[in-house]
């Protein structure tokens, strides 16, 4: 009879070395990265630098208009190009074959490889050139002749829901029944009516966040080759064997004939999750001209043609009683999903998800509404729905507060997830450590002192909590057991270990992760242990890099891969000695009996024994990780979405010059929960990458738009992003407790991380300016023009001012749909 | 964009640059650091056939001082000899910050002042303080000189006074005599890699507690970077207060002529004209020679 999930397991962790013995895990500098000396001296290898004998290149011809019908491609002057070999339009890909994300939500899957009759942004892929030169395929791409039919533009989500919109997507069957939403979600439980009646405090407000990108400094790009019938592609991808699935998709060929290699990826951040054009057509290029094929984007195509974060409308209601205890919530979330579905679709269930946390409450009744536009497609981004969420949720904390006449740190308390809640729609909470995040940063930033700058005198600080999915389970792809992540460990008699991950790392270093894990439980050193890259030919499955899933899952898989080894060396060995396997410790290199000297040998000896003994089959052990979940989580938004949960909490000190609009934020204090850190300079560069990324949120970046929905700053130049200079001190607290699941005690801190940091800073802008500021971003500009209004005319809340009349007049939600 | 095709010369003296800039009049792009010129022919701003680099051309590379005149700064000096020249710092400190403000560390290193006034974008950070000083742009074309007042070298966005085989060798900066003081500020949304919205520079004469004489100049609110000539009339005479201050701020914000682009509007631009003309003359009078 098969072993259950659980007999292998506890089998498995007999044999894990005891935390108190860990010489990696959790110190402090114990290990540097791995791939450290690469990046530093320039010689890391990402797509870019593939190079392949005779390899020609791919441009892609874009939509000017954000919706059009295409009546026709003429490549006659495109074709008189010296150098210029072939084109592709959307007929080269078969029809019905379009690019989505979750294999479960397949009928979503909304993009066509190159558009066939109807562009939806601009920027949207109609057409591929390819040249023996870039610049050859530029120059032809630039003559490539399209003739459109313009469409009516819809660039707002709200305009975009009305009954009598321009259909998308999904033609209306008459008019008036137009049905422009990508996907709606709802989640409910309590009777949050009855709590509304009862409250002694409710309240209706209204926030809005921008959109924003993700800026990876590495471009997308890709390079594909064609031989015996199989395509080989190099690509930015954040998971290769989801893009693989995609890519064998749209072209129309099964996986087995589709290799991916993830190279080293510049930072994804979300934007490399979906497949896109730019992967597709140089693998059609090869097919037909039977060389290499390379396509690099350039900065203005991945602001315009890959993936944004969702711009977010808020409505929220919370009902609470006189001592401040958190009776109901009630909200409405527009997101707005641009013109595409990918990965994007998971962004309501998210929103509605974090906005229950990192508080107790339990009625509810929250909708979001995922509408199609025809601003560039939103997708995931790190701290997915999170920071839009708890920016408007956290800035409504203090209000409610401020209100209340409660402390908002006190407030919090009175509502803060306690370790092992069980959430009311069944998210089911372990170790939380949410109290001590929020106490350590209100003692370093002196809280309790806080009125030391006065409302309204320019300086301030302010705090927020938030808390984050650690270890999202779903596997985008359909797998057995919901199994997400997967990991080979081969353990070699000359004296090293490889490791087989299938975890992609994308610049977060989780490579190094899995490495210190191997090394860890065999005692060897950080460089014996060597460690394949993610590739759909030499490493095993696994989901991807998203949903900070990719330390808990694919490091547990990790560990469970080095166990099933060690425990197969170990039991060997515990028969040559007479003893239990868990007698037997791996440390230094050695394999002993502690106390018994003739019981002490190398790591090498220990390997080649096993070999003698099994006629020469090497030690190898497989390890997988699931999280025994259901898609219906995202469906009807009941039961358990992740494996465990983070928490945060933030403090920042601000200084906003009141003639100019200008923020400096001055110090920053960063609480986080993340289990027990693995690397903890890892940790903190993460926490720093989060403040700089929820600054920019907060007071910096922004994608702007014409009428016509045109990209007016598509570049580093004009998309302003905050430099290392406007960075603040950053203090790291990190309030940790082991967890139980996770591996080798630990959970996330890459994306949960984001989550806090916009309302904290938020929170101090409007007590440093007595204003309160309920939209995104707060530019310079903003802030000046909000001062110099309340100066004028005492208004004190800027932001949203559009949106009660929008939610108000909002079309009932469409019946296909229905709950 | 790739960068385009183009015929590249390294230059060996000013003569043999200037005669083939003549020669190849509005096909050749002169070239120092080229942290400008390249950007622009990627973006096909410049359509150009042959590039001209005057790097390896001796002498262009000085911070001169001469004591009772003031400084010659060459064509090839970078932003970041200027901003970190000893000499400049002590004596001409608004330069220093000037030469500073602009894009980032890596570009200044590469990048020239005279590059900079060269590409002629009205919001070019060291315009301003060297329109306020009343600098001099030196010019060699084959054999013969010229002298170039400042106010008179900026004619457009992009354009500027120079003629085909006209080459900038420098520019020459009075110096700050005794109740001198001078300034420059600018404003933008990030500390570096970012474009002025407005930048301000200031040159006054203290009279005892009276401003004796003073120029205030405006980047980024005009096409090419303008003085403030009513703000400067309402200071001369008269001692420095808030309330005078607030007025030639007033002034100056009526007098700039700025656009709204995806950067700023012109209307946070005017007022931040106000607010940065208070802020340039204060600090000027603040730190006198």
């Amino acid at each position: 009879m098969a072993q259950t999930r659980n007999e292998y397991w506890s089998e498995i962790r007999s044999v894990y070395k005891d935390p108190k013995d860990y010489v990696l895990a959790g110190r402090g500098n114990a290990y540097v990265r791995i791939d450290a000396e690469a990046k530093v001296t320039g010689t890391a290898v990402y797509t870019d630098d593939v190079y392949l004998p005779e390899t020609w290149y791919c441009k892609l011809v874009h939509s000017p208009y954000a919706h059009a019908l295409i009546k026709s491609i003429d490549f006659t002057e495109a074709e008189k190009v010296p150098g210029v070999k072939g084109f592709l339009t959307g007929a080269d890909f078969p029809e019905g074959h379009n690019l989505g994300n979750p294999e479960a939500f397949k009928e979503l899957a909304d993009k066509e490889p190159l558009c066939r009759r109807k562009v939806r942004m601009v920027g949207d892929e109609v057409a591929a050139v390819c040249a023996t030169t870039e610049e050859a395929a530029e120059e032809a791409a630039r003559l490539v002749k399209v003739e459109y039919e313009p469409l009516p533009v819809l660039l707002d989500p709200f305009d975009a829901m009305a009954l009598d919109a321009e259909p998308i997507h999904y033609p209306a069957d008459q008019p008036g029944t137009a049905n422009n939403l990508s996907i709606f979600t709802v989640m409910k439980a309590g009777d949050p009516d009855k709590a509304f009646e009862e409250a002694y405090y409710t309240d209706k407000s209204y926030y809005k966040t921008q959109e924003m990108v993700h800026a990876a400094i590495e471009p997308h790009g890709a390079i594909a080759k064609y031989e015996n019938g199989e395509y080989t592609i190099w690509s930015t991808t954040q998971g290769a064997y989801v893009s693989r699935y995609w890519v064998a998709w749209g072209l129309g060929v099964p996986e087995s004939q589709v290799r991916l290699i993830k190279p080293m990826v510049g930072g994804g951040f979300g934007g490399k999750l979906d497949v896109f054009a730019h992967e597709l057509c140089p693998c059609k290029f090869a097919e037909r001209t039977g060389h290499p094929v390379k396509c690099i984007l350039k900065r203005d195509e991945v602001f315009k043609c890959t993936r944004t974060r969702h711009p977010i409308s808020f409505q929220i209601e919370s009902a609470f009683s006189k001592d401040g205890k958190l009776l109901a919530k009630r909200c409405r979330h527009i997101l707005d999903g641009g013109a595409y579905g990918g990965s994007g679709i998971a962004a309501n269930t998210l929103s509605l998800i974090c906005a229950t946390f990192p508080y107790k409450v339990e009625n509810i009744d929250m909708i979001a509404r995922r509408p199609y536009t025809n601003h560039p497609a939103s997708g995931a981004m790190r701290g997915y729905s999170a920071c839009q969420v708890h920016f408007a949720h956290e800035i409504h904390m203090d209000e409610v507060a401020n209100h209340l006449g409660i402390d908002p740190l006190e407030l919090r308390h009175k509502n803060e997830i306690t370790p092992y809640y069980t959430g009311p729609t069944g998210l089911e909470f372990t170790s939380c450590r949410f109290k001590e995040c929020m106490d350590a940063c209100a003692e370093a930033i002196d809280w309790k002192n806080r009125w030391r700058y006065p409302k309204g005198s320019g300086q301030a600080i302010g705090m927020s909590g938030s808390g984050f999915m650690s270890g999202t389970g779903f596997p985008v792809l359909v797998t057995p057991h919901y199994c997400s992540s997967t990991t080979i460990v081969r353990l070699n008699r000359e004296g090293y270990a490889v490791v087989y991950t299938g975890a992609n790392d994308i610049g977060q270093g989780c490579d190094t992760v899995m490495a210190m894990i191997v090394a860890e439980e065999l005692g060897l050193n950080m460089d014996e242990v060597k460690v394949v890259q993610s590739d759909t030919t030499t490493t095993p499955w696994d989901a991807g890099s998203f949903g900070s899933r990719v330390t808990f899952l694919g490091g547990n898989a990790c560990h469970h891969a080095v166990g099933d080894a060690k425990l197969k060396l170990l039991k060997h060995w515990a028969e040559e000695w007479g003893c239990k396997p868990t007698d037997i410790k791996m440390a230094d290199h050695r394999v002993f009996l502690p106390g018994d000297a003739e019981k002490n040998i190398s790591y090498n000896e220990a390997c080649y024994g096993y070999e003698e003994k099994n006629f020469g089959r090497c030690v190898a052990g497989v390890g997988a990780y699931n999280h025994e979940g259901d898609k219906d989580v995202y469906v009807k938004n009941v039961g358990n979405y992740a494996t465990a949960y983070s928490f945060s909490a933030s403090a920042a000190k601000v200084t906003v010059d009141m003639e100019t609009g200008a923020v400096t934020l001055d110090d920053f204090i960063f609480g986080h929960d993340c289990g027990r850190p693995l690397n903890i300079r890892a940790v903190e560069g993460q926490i720093e990458g989060s403040v700089l990324l929820g600054f920019g949120f907060t007071c910096y970046e922004e994608c702007v738009y014409d009428k016509d929905g045109r990209h007016l700053n598509p570049s580093f130049r004009d998309y302003r992003f905050p430099t290392a200079l406007d960075m603040p001190n950053i203090t790291t607290k990190v309030c940790s407790e082991y967890d139980e699941e996770g591996p080798l005690g630990a959970k996330e801190a890459g994306e949960g991380s984001t989550a806090p940091v916009g309302s904290a800073i938020g929170n101090a802008i409007n007590y440093a300016t007595g204003l309160v500021i309920k939209e995104l971003p707060i530019t310079p500009e903003r802030l000046w023009k909000a001062l110099r209004e309340h100066e004028r005319t005492g208004k004190t809340e800027f932001g949203g001012e559009d949106l009660p009349e929008k939610f108000a007049n909002m079309p009932p939600l469409p019946k296909r749909y229905n709950v | 964009m790739s960068l385009p095709a183009f015929d590249y010369v390294k230059a060996g003296s000013l003569q043999e640059a200037s005669q083939l800039a003549k020669e190849k009049a509005g096909k050749a792009v002169i070239m120092a650091g080229g942290t400008d010129v390249i950007l622009l022919l990627k973006d096909r701003v410049i359509a150009a056939d042959t590039v001209i680099d005057i790097k390896g051309i001796e002498g262009l590379n000085e911070i001169a001082y001469k004591e009772g005149e003031g400084f010659r700064i060459g064509a090839l000096v970078t932003l970041f000899e200027l901003q970190s020249s000893e000499v400049i710092k002590e004596k001409l400190p608004a330069l220093a910050d000037a030469a500073h403000y602009v894009a980032s560390a890596q570009i200044r290193r590469k990048g020239t002042m005279v590059g900079n006034i060269c590409n002629a974008s009205p919001s070019a950070d060291t315009a301003p303080i060297l329109l306020a000083m009343n600098a001099v742009v030196k010019v060699v074309n084959g054999e013969e000189k010229k002298d170039i007042p400042i106010g008179e070298f900026f004619k457009g966005v992009k354009k500027t006074a120079l003629q085909p085989g006209d080459i900038v060798t420098g520019v020459f900066i009075p110096e700050l005599k005794k109740n001198e003081g001078s300034a420059y500020f600018k404003h933008a949304v990030r500390k570096a890699m970012d474009l002025a919205i407005v930048g301000v520079g200031a040159w006054v004469k203290m009279d005892g507690g009276k401003v004796a004489d003073c120029r205030i100049t405006m980047g980024g609110v005009g096409i090419t970077p303008l003085r403030a000539y009513n703000a400067e009339k309402i200071l001369i005479g008269n001692a420095i207060t808030e309330e005078l201050l607030e007025q030639a701020g007033v002034a100056a914000s009526q007098e700039c002529k700025p656009i709204s682009d995806v950067r700023a509007s012109a209307e946070y631009r005017t007022d931040m004209i106000r607010v940065y003309t208070k802020r340039a003359v204060k600090k000027a009078v603040e730190t006198l020679a």
